[in-house]
């Protein structure tokens, strides 16, 4: 520790820590543009100087470490007009830009001209012009208003793993540029948006809709990965402007990945606004009434109740998977199934199911068990069947911002993939598993010296007919390697939908599964419920009766025969958990189009006609329920532990077949309905290529 | 037993005046309790005009903040903007330029022509006088017009603005206001000629709502209802704002306190005013008429077409607005009708943390029950004008 004074008052610091961090801690905000405690430092920008005694001149306070006994001042004229002299040279090249700029309102540069900037010019020649560069669909470039801080080229460099930006000339021919034309190609291109401290990096789907004084901030959740990012809704009126991330140091930090802020414009296309049932073929807009009893009637049709058979789509929330579980049980059905981890459905009399997951009774068998602030303590990572950078951008990015720390290295089984990190593929193989659970492996070596290894299990692993019993031969692993300590586990699968968790917390869904099995019998009717479910593909769907629950006209909607409108994340006050397993909520940013509602509620309205009254009238009344059954979501923000865990003692002796590991999805973008129903999702999928 | 038999059970009339009288000057709904004609209790209930202002404050910035003191008392614009301003220039520390306060000066004593004008000839119309009200409201046309003139607006001027006031007069303003002065005495004399020793208005007005000095302090009057009872109470005189104290005029007092008294210092300030009116129009300097501190005054349109600095301010003045340091203050000036006084907390934002006003009518019509006690009814009429009550201040 070093003990310094900042304006007279001393303040213990950490030794190396900056003059910068020294003031902040004393509660001293010192302005800047290029300093960004998530970035590296860069000191280019000037607009931090403060004078520190027995300095000759004014010191760049963000790059300079303390000293003992130094004394820093924030506040003398000296300081002032640095700060002056700063802000009147970025303004000199800067355009008059203000009235027509996204960043007007929420810019840096007009925040700190009012605070510490002249209030006249002196300027009155010509400015300089920059030619401005096409960097992709999502982010509007005006480079003329670059001053050149260097964040948006730091952070492509240091956070995404792309190394596109970077900077060109020198003096005023200082230029931010690709080099050569070319796309920004990251998943996470939009955090630049936010780092440009000017108007020269914005949104470009946002442009010129609102101003930021406009908007009412909601504060929710992220669905479209099972990371559950906390974001930021904008709304003005009932229409939604924009996605930005919220700062949650335990899960996103300050990042949210590209789909989660520019999927929104999906939220107001294709939505399902009343109730419609399918009748000769015919599709007809009818009351909620009519929709209940059109599947009371064609429910009574179906004997036997094995063959009542409900869907959880991806991004569904705990409450209406709860109310969803006990109508299908009290219609006598139990077969509840996750399309996270069952991509195709096929229902036939010879039906047989399969474990996914063993011990799913305990939570530390199916979530990551590492949360994810913790990931940087690892000392070695091993992916199996998973491309991380695409299923979790955000735990992408922690494991590459561990990988920079240094002694660090990643091996993947599975498809190689361009992780923007070095990656040592063992090979698309199950025989190298087999190989590394034996010990016969070289990379055993690796993996027996590792202190705190983190081991994670993609969705992919979870939908093959084996995946328990590759589950379970890594579990092998635990034995002779400490993937598992009393203060460590490292042991990960990672989910990629928003409520499977959840899910599996309610005991439901991903237990079981149908064969993959063919079948020649005679297909039986079946009652299908798809609470939200776009991403499964049903075999032999036009032989069924097919209920449809979601909120946009996809694939669902399509077989269905009757169509239940219900709300997106953005318009439901509602639980979510993370992989994991850390319960958050997602706000009302406003409300569903139409006749659409709240998911818990049509099924709540659904039970009573079909006979089946659920004893709930209110949210409360759900979290009244969940606090006999899982009361550990009604923590937010928290990540209950097992108390308990009983270890499956049984040897292995599961069966597996040879075949390598396949990409989990084709297309980063189109992975749900509502990105799907997006126009900014459709241009970056046919432009980018991360795949 | 007997006695009690014979005691008679009388009730007393209990009678709504108002909300729609035309006497009622506005909104006010009086619950009269009367013994045959003769007022035992008058019971005024106001909140119909209520509308939030002082809540909607704390929402706005300190510019925007400044409209609503126009629509308190709608009769006397001018005079509440200058006591806003006054109280976030104390607030900012802004020192306001000369010719900025003299145009001030000069525009509130427009103000309180006006609103006597109103006062002093609605007054004599609810009594039964028209003549002085058709007169009277000619000049007052006169009179917006110069108010439209400075501002382009007849009423709601949001002229005078912290910093100074919001452009300067226009070319021939100053020549026209001169030649109204020069014959607005006779119009006064005029109106005095028909009402000051008019029999009937006098047997209306004297010795009717007659308040002590004692009872003036009690109840927390002012201005021309303190005056009216002989305390020489002025604010411009005793703590003076902008250029007050380089102007010279008098304090009108009563010595009864009755509302003949009142009218006869109403009369007496319009004088006055025009006295002040006179001075400001021959010591008005040349100069700037708002502070020349870009961070508190918007950039002139000019200097916006090619510099950023302007700009960005003028960018942020009119979507943000200034951030006013952390304290708190109570301003007050001497508005036609009383004191009337801003309390403004700033929490060092760009929005008042809190704006709590005093306006003068308020106090006054809590004293209407004792000063008509007593009183026939019809003279109830007459209380309420002299107190020259406006409902946009009494429930804001």
């Amino acid at each position: 520790m070093v003990n310094v004074f900042v304006d007279g008052l001393s303040v213990e610091v950490k030794k190396g820590a900056t003059i910068l961090q020294a003031c902040a801690q004393v509660g001293i905000e010192i302005p800047r543009f290029c300093y960004h405690e998530r970035l590296s430092i860069a000191g280019n920008c000037r607009m931090c100087l403060v004078e520190v005694e027995k300095s000759p001149k004014p010191v760049a306070s963000c790059a300079m470490p303390v000293m003992d006994n130094m004394k820093i001042f924030t506040n003398t004229p000296l300081v002032k007009k640095a700060r002056e002299g700063v802000l009147e040279f970025l303004l000199v090249n800067h355009p008059l830009d203000c009235p027509i700029c996204d960043q007007g309102g929420e810019c840096d540069l007009q925040d700190l001209t009012m605070v510490y900037g002249s209030d006249r010019g002196r300027f009155h020649e010509y400015k300089r012009g920059v030619e401005d560069k096409n960097i992709g669909p999502l982010v509007k470039t005006v480079m003329t208003r670059c001053i050149h801080c260097t964040r948006c080229v730091r952070f492509a460099t240091e956070v995404a793993g792309v190394p596109d930006l970077g900077t060109v000339g020198r003096g005023r021919d200082t230029e931010i540029s690709t080099y050569i034309q070319k796309v920004f190609n990251s998943e996470l291109s939009g955090n630049v948006i936010d780092l440009c401290p000017v108007g020269a990096l914005t949104s470009k789907p946002y442009a010129f809709t609102a101003r930021s004084w406009e908007l009412q901030s909601t504060e929710s959740i992220d669905v479209s990965d099972a990371i559950g990012s906390n974001i930021r809704i904008d709304v003005r009126g009932s229409e939604i402007m924009r996605i930005l991330p919220r700062l949650n140091e335990d899960v996103n930090e300050e990042w949210i990945s590209d789909k989660a802020r520019f999927c929104y414009d999906g939220l107001k296309r294709q939505r399902l606004n009343n109730p419609i049932i399918k009748e000769n073929g015919q599709y007809k807009t009818v009351t909620w009434e009519k929709a209940f009893n059109f599947i009371l009637k064609n429910l009574q049709e179906i004997q036997n109740s094995n063959r009542i058979v409900g869907v959880v789509g991806n991004l569904m929330d705990v409450e209406s998977i709860l109310l969803f579980k006990e109508l299908l049980n009290k219609l006598g059905s139990s077969k509840i199934y996750l399309e996270s981890s069952t991509p195709i459905l096929q229902l036939n009399d010879d039906e047989k199911e399969d474990q996914i997951l063993n011990n799913a009774d305990f939570r530390n068998n199916y979530i990551s068990n590492t949360p994810l602030a913790k990931i940087e303590e690892s000392d070695l990572c091993l992916l199996i069947g998973t491309n991380i950078r695409l299923e979790a951008p955000l735990l992408n990015t922690r494991i590459r911002k561990r990988y920079l720390q240094g002694n660090y290295s990643v091996y993947s089984v599975g498809p190689t993939n361009n992780l923007t990190y070095n990656t040592e593929n063992l090979g698309n193989d199950i025989s190298t598993l087999l190989e590394i659970s034996e010990g016969r492996h070289p990379f055993c070596k690796k993996l027996m010296k590792s202190k705190k290894p983190l081991i994670i299990i993609g969705t992919h692993v979870l939908q093959r007919t084996d995946g328990t019993s590759i589950i379970e031969l890594v579990k092998t692993l635990f034995k002779y390697t400490q993937i598992k300590t009393s203060n460590w586990n490292g042991f990960n699968i990672l989910h990629t939908s928003a409520s499977s968790v959840g899910a599996l917390d309610l005991g439901i869904g991903s237990t079981k599964r149908y064969s993959e099995k063919i079948s020649n019998s005679k297909i039986e009717k079946h009652f299908i419920y798809l609470l939200g479910a776009d991403e499964i593909r049903i075999e032999n769907s036009k032989e069924h009766f097919i209920v449809y629950q979601g909120h946009h006209g996809d694939y669902g909607a399509n077989i269905a025969d009757v169509i239940l409108p219900g709300s997106a994340y953005t318009e439901k006050t509602a639980t979510y958990v993370n992989v994991e397993g850390r319960v958050q909520n997602t706000k009302s940013a406003f409300y569903a189009p139409g006749n659409a509602r709240e998911d818990w509620k049509i099924i709540r309205a659904l039970s009573e006609v079909l006979n089946k009254k659920l004893p709930y009238d209110s949210f409360e009344d759900i979290h009244t329920r969940f606090m006999s059954i899982a009361p550990h979501l009604l923590k937010v923000n928290a990540i209950e532990k097992n108390k308990i865990v009983i270890e499956n003692s049984l040897p292995f002796k599961g069966l597996i077949k040879n075949i390598g590991f396949k990409p989990l999805f084709n297309n980063f973008y189109l992975t749900n309905a509502i990105c799907r129903s997006s126009q900014t999702m459709a241009k970056c999928s046919s432009i980018y290529k991360l795949n | 037993m007997q006695q009690k038999a014979l005691t008679k059970k009388l009730k007393n009339f209990t009678m709504n005046f108002g909300p729609q009288h035309p006497a009622a000057h506005g909104v006010l709904r009086l619950v009269l309790e009367l013994n045959g004609e003769v007022v035992n209790r008058a019971d005024p209930h106001i909140g119909l005009l209520h509308r939030g202002t002082e809540k909607l404050i704390e929402y706005k910035n300190y510019l925007q903040a400044l409209p609503y003191f126009d629509r308190l008392d709608y009769v006397s614009m001018m005079a509440q903007e200058h006591a806003y301003s006054l109280a976030v220039e104390k607030l900012l520390g802004c020192e306001v330029p000369k010719r900025a306060q003299y145009i001030r000066v000069l525009f509130c004593e427009i103000t309180r022509i006006l609103n006597h004008l109103m006062a002093v000839t609605t007054h004599a119309l609810d009594v039964g006088a028209m003549t002085p009200f058709l007169w009277g409201f000619e000049e007052r046309e006169k009179l917006m017009e110069f108010y439209e003139r400075v501002s382009g607006a007849r009423m709601h001027a949001a002229y005078i603005r912290p910093g100074g006031v919001s452009q300067d007069m226009p070319m021939g303003l100053s020549e026209d206001i001169y030649k109204f002065a020069k014959q607005f005495g006779s119009r006064i004399d005029e109106i005095e000629d028909v009402l000051s020793s008019n029999r009937i208005w006098k047997q209306r007005l004297v010795d009717i709502g007659t308040v002590s000095a004692e009872e003036a302090l009690d109840w927390g009057f002012s201005g021309v209802m303190l005056r009216g009872s002989g305390i020489a109470w002025d604010l411009r005189k005793t703590q003076p704002y902008d250029v007050y104290d380089e102007l010279e005029f008098d304090i009108p007092v009563g010595t009864k306190g009755d509302c003949y008294d009142r009218y006869l210092i109403r009369v007496e300030e319009m004088r006055q005013s025009l006295k002040l009116i006179m001075q400001c129009l021959n010591k008005m300097p040349t100069g700037v008429i708002k502070v020349d501190d870009k961070k508190i005054s918007p950039p002139s349109r000019v200097d916006m077409k090619d510099s950023m600095e302007a700009l960005i301010h003028h960018f942020k003045l009119y979507t943000e607005g200034y951030s006013v340091p952390i304290g708190e203050t109570y301003t007050a000036v001497e508005a036609p009708k009383g004191e009337f006084g801003v309390y403004l907390v700033s929490d060092g934002s760009s929005k008042p943390y809190r704006c709590k006003i005093k306006a003068p009518g308020f106090s006054h019509l809590q004293g209407l029950n004792f000063m008509s006690k007593g009183h026939m009814i019809a003279d109830v009429v007459t209380i309420i004008g002299t107190q020259d009550i406006v409902f946009g201040e009494v429930d804001r």
